[in-house]
């Protein structure tokens, strides 16, 4: 399987090994943003992208993630 | 017929210095061989010919097959006749191989380090021939002043260096046999052929992997906020900051809480401490210390900091640059250099102080090297030197200066204000002694902050308070220097070597900028040998050479030994190759727009 969004090869789930940290860190960051804020899951995601130093992979997962308006 | 000795010196600069202070009266005859001169000293009734080197005259070259891997059979051969590129070396090696006829002596007075060492080594061994191998002396010295030049012509050793020699020779072929075989393996998976080439080394994977992981760092990272609660007060019509007790809060709703409950109100001071700090003088540079002062005083890349201090060094002003010591031994006369360096009136008044003060012992740093002290001026004064040569000349000067002055002393003072149940604190400081920092102008700054004077008890106004949402940063890119520094932290490459990796890395379009980002093509190859060779990234594969080429240089370990194992880790790495180009390929290729 590859990954949804850079076509690398995927080991578990739905991204590859770089996307798929990017994820597992955006999880972690949420529950500190939640704390931080209370905020929901798709308002931190849209908070996050709009941050300058979100990592690169962290905004393609975003983007990946977020439904198309 | 008196004695004939041929001298030979790494660079033409260093052969007309060197013949200089040999010579009983200074004054050598200076000839030619062709286009190359050379000199001809007299000293203790011996005829000395002192003739130059240009850097290597000998390289590695295969002794079969074509452009192909794996490659192990190979030896040494003049470099004129393996690369278009080194044809200037040519005039160099005629020369020293006709002015060696009929010598009765051959001195290396070549570089200390193992470059300089296997220089000297490879054109008497292959050009001269094992005769002269055998009548053949090693000068050893840290500057070109003529002093120690002196000294070390007297003291020279009875023979070559040859444990340097081995680890200089075996360090070269290793590099050679990982370099030629890991590259011509990327390159021919990848199917370039031979116009387009794919490179990586035993050093080069390892630094091309810390880019790779920091950029990992950086792109997978999340921003987290915190908040910042600040205040001013004035006093005496002086406005001064007061930062809130807890440096950062995690949630908003505590921030703006905290700026409810102390908007308006006053400020009762609860406490007031004050202690003196000591900060101990730097230890004199070692050729890593430099670049990262050079770099974050002038901007000076790496390898343009070793450029200028290599010159410097020729022109006998500091000593030899390529040291990891930071530490000055007991046999440098010390107050000899300070009064030399201060009948330069730039310098006078700082050497005035340290000698007023009887300061001769530099602050000595844990780093040592067995070769050279750390570096320092040798006391000659600079003659015309371009602004760069100036600036780092400056810099290696104030920097031996400082190490041997007083701590410098600084008064820290705290005041604690309560604000409505919230501590605040008011910081100040200023310098009590400048000490060394004083002698290290302008290349440090103090921050000075003065405080009113305070009691317990008093009360003052808050005429400002705010709350600041931030975030958490990813980690700093990596600069040249910086990326040298985690090359030297994790003792893999040489300091000669160091700063020609970075530029080789940005030569070959695998890193790019300033502050250092991977490029898709950098990331591809370090994916690749990730999958297909972890080891040639491994940072402990490389490490564990570096200790065996230690070892070597101590004598304690057979260099044939080493260079056996090499053979041996290569081969199994190259077989896996082998079997797996198809899906190298596909690897290398997959990052679509890289540039292979």
């Amino acid at each position: 399987m590859s990954c949804k969004i850079c076509g690398r090869p995927v080991g578990e789930g739905v991204y590859c090994q770089k996307h798929g940290a990017a994820y597992a860190n955006l999880e972690e960051g949420y529950q500190k943003w939640r704390y931080a804020l209370g905020v929901s899951w798709s308002e931190y995601l849209e908070r996050i992208g709009k941050v300058s130093g979100s990592g690169r992979w962290v905004k393609e997962v975003i983007k990946d993630i977020l439904p198309v308006e | 017929m008196p004695k004939r000795v041929l001298v030979i010196t790494e660079k033409p600069s260093s052969a007309r210095r060197i013949a200089a202070a040999l010579d009983e009266n200074h004054k050598p005859n200076r000839a030619h061989y062709g286009k190359v001169s050379f000199y001809v000293s007299m000293r203790d009734g011996a005829e000395l010919i002192v003739v130059s080197a240009v850097g290597h005259l000998y390289t590695i070259v295969q002794t079969r097959g074509g452009w192909t891997y794996p490659m192990f059979d190979i030896k040494w051969a003049p470099s004129h006749k393996s690369d278009k590129r080194s044809a200037y070396t040519k005039p160099y090696l005629n020369a020293i191989i006709n002015l060696a006829e009929n010598v009765d002596e051959v001195v290396s007075a070549c570089d200390y380090d193992q470059e300089g060492s296997l220089i000297a080594f490879n054109i008497i061994k292959h050009g001269l021939g094992d005769v002269a191998v055998g009548k053949s002396r090693r000068m050893l010295f840290s500057t070109l002043t003529e002093a120690e030049l002196v000294k070390s012509w007297d003291n020279r050793m009875g023979t070559l260096d040859y444990p340097v020699i081995a680890a200089g020779k075996v360090r070269h072929e290793a590099d050679w046999l990982y370099g030629i075989n890991m590259s011509r393996a990327l390159t021919l998976s990848a199917k370039l052929g031979k116009k387009k080439t794919l490179s990586t080394g035993r050093v080069q994977g390892p630094t091309l992997k810390f880019v790779y992981d920091l950029e990992a760092r950086i792109n997978t990272f999340v921003p987290i906020p915190y908040w910042k609660v600040s205040a001013e007060t004035q006093i005496d019509d002086e406005t001064y900051p007061l930062e809130y007790g807890k440096p950062r809060l995690d949630r908003e709703v505590h921030a703006k809480k905290v700026a409810e409950d102390c908007r308006g109100k006053l400020g009762l001071i609860t406490g007031v401490k004050s202690e003196d700090e000591k900060t101990n003088p730097p230890a004199p540079f070692n050729l890593g210390d430099l670049q990262q002062e050079s770099y974050r005083i002038f901007k000076y890349s790496p390898s343009v900091t070793l450029k200028i201090a290599e010159k410097l060094y020729l022109s006998a002003l500091i000593s030899y640059p390529r040291t990891s010591s930071q530490r000055i031994p007991d046999s440098i006369n010390i107050q000899t250099i300070l009064s030399d360096l201060g009948k330069n009136p730039k310098y006078a008044e700082l050497v005035d102080l340290l000698v007023k003060a009887k300061r001769f012992k530099p602050r000595q740093g844990k780093k040592d090297d067995p070769a050279h002290p750390a570096i320092h001026p040798t006391g000659n004064k600079p003659g015309r030197l371009k602004p760069e040569e100036l600036n780092v000349y400056d810099l290696i000067t104030k920097r031996f200066l400082a190490s041997m002055g007083k701590p410098a002393l600084k008064a820290r003072s705290v005041v604690d204000v309560d604000v409505n149940n919230h501590l605040f604190l008011m910081k100040g400081e200023h310098t009590v002694d400048p000490g060394w920092t004083g002698l290290y102008l302008p290349y440090t700054k103090s921050k000075e902050v003065h405080l009113p004077v305070l009691n317990v008890g008093q009360i003052i106004p808050i005429t400002k308070l705010s709350t600041r949402r931030n975030y958490t940063k990813p980690p700093s890119r990596f600069t040249s220097t910086s990326l040298i520094r985690k090359m030297e932290d994790e003792g893999i490459g040489t300091k000669a070597t160091r700063s020609n990796i970075v530029d080789t890395l940005h030569r070959r379009d695998y890193i790019r900028g300033q502050k250092i980002s991977i490029t898709d093509l950098g990331s591809n190859v370090i994916e690749t040998l990730g999958e297909y060779s972890p080891d040639i990234i491994n940072v402990r594969l490389t490490k564990t050479l570096e200790a065996k080429l230690d070892d070597i240089q101590a004598g304690k370990v057979e260099p044939d030994s080493v260079i056996k194992n090499t053979v041996e880790t290569l081969e199994s790495i190259l077989t896996r190759f082998k079997e797996k180009e198809h899906e190298i390929a596909v690897t290398l290729g997959r990052v679509s727009g890289a540039k292979i």
